[in-house]
């Protein structure tokens, strides 16, 4: 790791370390940042990994938090519900695997934000779902002190999950989603590769949209809308798309940088914010935590 | 096989026996990879069938062909851009001394399989498709961009193969490499077939002349 990185990860670690300090509202904005690191690293394996570009990963959080949601409403015990939520997030994965076998790039990109956007649209004139109210009362877990650690601990398990994968075969596999008539060379379906990629990514954004519905207590509509997806992919890529640990770092940090920006105000957050994330880009293309190895897999 | 106005191929007939090294030549143009394309199923042909070992494959795809024994490399072979040669390895299920083995050097493995030499790469492609202990191989253009050196050493290798019972198929430009590996020959020019049978085909008139001119004297 470089001296550079090594100082950005001292920093993030540090601050995730002395959120808590600040007093509730900033324990709020750390396990949300938790929950959608945890999101992120799931468009870490299907776009940072896989180059199959999905701009509606906020739809895949949603149906987790109103499958868990639901549920739970329904009677259903914790962490059974989260079973339900990802059971739908799962599903949804299937239907935009589908799509990825038809579309690529940015075709791929327009038919995943679609999908996201049709989804919320359904929702929001579901009256079994709140329509656009959402639901609420859902019963708590885990008292609110525990939901810090706890949606850190579940990110450091995404996490290993997702290095696994990544100096894996099947991480192999699905890097070499780049040049498909390699893989249908040595005998591996990539339509197959593309599913598994987007079930894998559907996994994560459904855990995470599962665990916020229990943390939050309220899913609303509004809380996955298509900026989200997009705020996503501005963190994979600011931290580093081509490894877990710039999905994470990007993750958590946008999200608390969003945070500390909010009292600049509307437009002015915006701004800085757009400005932040181009910087970042212009001066290290590969993300902060981006690799800078001559090639992928030297240690898989 | 058609695009759109052009067709590529007609009423071309080609088998491939186990054991056997069979060259496929023509000029550029005449349909050679496009054959391969639709044997491997790349290309599905708009009438015509494919069969391997009496089974008609015509509408399975080349991932599945590939896994039925039916392997092959690329005019251009097609790697992962970016991916360590290590990495690749592992992906096809090699150990990296078996590719040291075959001529690749230590260092290359640490290096993006798309930057390798084109004869490293021509070894990798070949390692690959014979990774799949395949039955059948269809080599397109193999020898081409290879040092002279590396032509012989591939001839040993694709005749070695053909003795342990693999079919080859061989489409080549290079008609000394032709001669040296190849029992059959067959000639496509202009998406038809010119000519089939032994490497005494080559000589023939009309071939001569497809490949270079009519009025061409030898």
């Amino acid at each position: 790791m470089s001296g550079r990185r090594r100082a950005f990860s001292l920093a993030l670690l540090l601050i995730v370390a002395l959120l808590p300090l600040g007093g509730e509202y900033w324990v709020r904005v750390g396990t949300l940042a938790a929950i959608q690191a945890l999101a992120v690293l799931g468009l870490y394996v299907g776009v940072g990994l896989g180059r199959q570009l999905n701009a509606g990963q906020s739809a895949f959080m949603a149906l987790g938090a109103y499958g868990t949601a639901y549920a739970a409403l329904k009677g259903v015990p914790f962490p059974w519900t989260l079973g339900v939520g990802l059971g739908a997030s799962l599903l949804l994965g299937l239907v935009a695997g589908w799509v990825a076998l038809r579309a690529s790039g940015l075709y791929l990109a327009l038919a995943t934000a679609g999908l996201g956007v049709i989804l919320i649209g359904v929702v929001q004139n579901l009256p079994a779902l709140g329509a656009t109210d959402g639901l609420a009362g859902i019963p708590p877990v885990v008292a609110s002190r525990i939901w810090y650690p706890l949606a850190f601990g579940v990110l450091l398990g995404g996490f290993l999950l997702a290095w696994g994968i990544s100096r894996s075969r099947l991480g192999l596999f699905i890097y070499s989603l780049r040049n498909e008539v390699a893989l249908e060379a040595i005998g591996v379906s990539p339509l197959r590769i593309k599913v598994l990629a987007f079930l894998i990514s559907a996994f994560y954004g459904g855990l995470s949209g599962g665990i916020f519905a229990h943390w939050n207590q309220v899913v609303s509509p509004d809380a996955f809308s298509f900026d989200l997806s997009i705020l996503l992919l501005v963190a994979l890529y600011l931290g580093g798309a081509s490894s877990p640990v710039g999905a994470v770092m990007g993750g958590v940090g946008l999200t608390v940088l969003a945070e500390l920006l909010r009292p600049l105000g509307g437009a002015w957050t915006g701004l800085v914010f757009g400005l932040a994330v181009v910087a970042v880009l212009v001066l290290s293309p590969g993300g902060l935590w981006g690799k800078e190895e001559a090639c992928y897999g030297r240690r898989a | 096989m058609a695009f759109g106005g052009l067709q590529a191929l007609a009423e071309v007939d080609l088998d491939l026996a186990p054991g056997e090294v069979h060259a496929l030549v023509g000029p550029n143009g005449s349909g050679k990879t496009t054959l391969v394309n639709v044997l491997t199923g790349f290309y599905r042909p708009q009438k015509g069938e494919v069969y391997l070992e009496g089974r008609p494959i015509t509408r399975f795809p080349p991932w599945l062909r590939a896994r039925l024994g039916l392997a092959r490399t690329f005019q251009t072979p097609q790697l992962p851009p970016g991916l360590c040669t290590r990495a690749y390895l592992r992906l096809v299920g090699l150990e990296p001394q078996e590719a040291m083995k075959a001529g690749l050097p230590s260092g290359a493995l640490d290096l993006p399989v798309d930057e390798l030499p084109w004869g490293h790469r021509r070894i990798l492609e070949l390692l690959r498709a014979l990774a799949l202990k395949p039955r059948y191989l269809l080599l397109d253009e193999p020898a081409s961009g290879l040092t002279p050196l590396e032509r012989e050493r591939l001839a040993d290798t694709v005749r070695s193969l053909a003795a342990q019972g693999l079919g080859v198929l061989v489409v080549e430009h290079d008609m000394a490499f032709v001669r040296r590996v190849a029992s059959r020959v067959s000639v496509l020019n202009a998406g038809l077939l010119l000519a089939h049978g032994g490497l005494e085909v080559l000589e023939r008139p009309e071939v001569v002349a497809a490949y270079l001119g009519e009025g061409y004297v030898v």
